[in-house]
């Protein structure tokens, strides 16, 4: 039964015993709690008011109390005598068990889905001390690499320096020892 | 979980078991054991699995006790449990039926799944049974979050904002829930009271 099955001109409309709560842009729970006998004084009244003359409504009414009175019918087998025994007994074995296979458990009936953004969450932390670090460790290294080229070439050049200095000492000295065997 | 709470013995009872008092916990379980067992048995539709699904609901209260803390009404945060198990036991039941149907579409022919009713041996109980079945199915037909709510509003009596609390949902939103499935039981149900009535 949907709403716009409903006539649009009930007649209820413009009885002056409200809006139709079935025609109404809300949902009409007032009328559930009304079959369900949950609906208290003047809102009870209004609406038994109403669903005299209101058709619609009072066809709603008489199908929800029957599906409810349905659903009285179902009546379920009693808890086993056993349940508190059985629960002392889990909750003393669980209590022994250590926690990564209660984790495990936890993780069987469904409690996976908090840990999904838990887990993203530690990723994309993770990742960005990663990329954090490694700018820090390439920045040192790329540091350390030239400080090496740098000295490097400063020791050739102070080698080739002293080179030429031993050259020039050395024709120094040979000129000046053959000069003296000459003499 | 939103809901002010108001004076609540179960909270008390619950504090209590925190200060290490299991005997309390003894009280809750015998206070709602029934009524868990008895949701989560509509909400599966197996009696087996309901008590098994209600063991894990009050081991879950009993492991938090420790850090348990009075944010609203105790049967809320319990059916929130609850639900919760039954939603993801719904679940995985559903993709075992689908594996089991393409087992079965490659030649295995195994009988549908049936409930443990027994078979009856006289008449009446042929008709009750099969009027409970009917109830059975409308009930098992509607979308998970429909038939909880449906069964918290029918047979706990909750009221709309505690059912929205323990749905995590709006309050207008379980209005609407609830609407839509009175809706289709109307549709399937209806009949019966009027079989009744002749």
């Amino acid at each position: 039964m949907k709403q716009q099955d409903f006539p649009r001109n009930n007649s209820a409309d413009n009885s002056g015993e409200g809006k139709c709560p079935l025609l109404s842009e809300e949902t009409p729970a007032a009328l559930l709690d009304f079959a369900a006998g949950r609906l208290d004084g003047i809102c009870a009244e209004q609406l038994a008011r109403h669903s005299a003359h209101c058709e619609a409504c009072a066809d709603f009414i008489a199908g929800q109390a029957a599906a409810w009175s349905a659903l009285d019918e179902w009546e379920i087998e009693p808890v086993s005598s056993a349940f508190n025994r059985r629960f002392w007994a889990r909750a003393a074995e669980l209590d022994r068990i250590p926690w990564y296979l209660r984790l495990a458990d936890a993780v069987r009936f469904g409690g996976w889905k908090p840990a999904i953004p838990v887990a993203a969450a530690v990723l994309v932390i993770a990742a960005g001390f990663l990329m954090d670090h490694r700018d820090a460790v390439r920045t040192t290294r790329t540091g350390a690499g030239n400080g090496v080229s740098v000295i490097e070439v400063d020791q050739v050049e102070r080698s080739l320096d002293d080179i030429q200095l031993l050259k020039q000492f050395d024709t120094t000295v040979t000129d000046a020892a053959t000069s003296s065997t000459r003499m | 979980m939103g809901a002010s709470p108001g004076p609540d013995p179960d909270i008390e009872l619950m504090l209590r078991v925190r200060d290490g008092d299991e005997r309390s916990f003894d009280v809750l379980l015998a206070k709602h054991r029934t009524a868990v067992v008895h949701f989560l048995r509509r909400m599966v539709q197996n009696q087996a699995v309901s008590e098994e699904l209600a063991q894990e609901v009050f081991l879950r209260v009993y492991r938090s006790r420790a850090s348990y803390e009075p944010t609203a009404r105790f049967t809320t945060w319990m059916f929130r449990i609850a639900t919760h198990l039954a939603f993801n036991w719904l679940r995985d039941e559903r993709n075992e039926r689908a594996q089991e149907r393409l087992d079965d579409e490659r030649g295995n022919d195994l009988p549908a799944r049936e409930l443990p009713d027994r078979a009856p041996s006289v008449e009446q109980r042929m008709l009750h049974h099969a009027r409970l079945q009917e109830i059975r199915d409308a009930i098992g037909l509607l979308p998970e979050k429909q038939r909880a709510a449906v069964l918290m509003h029918k047979y706990r009596e909750m009221d709309y904002a505690q059912i929205a609390i323990t749905l995590d949902c709006s309050e207008s939103a379980v209005k609407s829930l609830l609407f839509r499935a009175y809706e289709s039981l109307r549709g399937k149900l209806a009949h019966m009271a009027a079989r009744v009535r002749t």
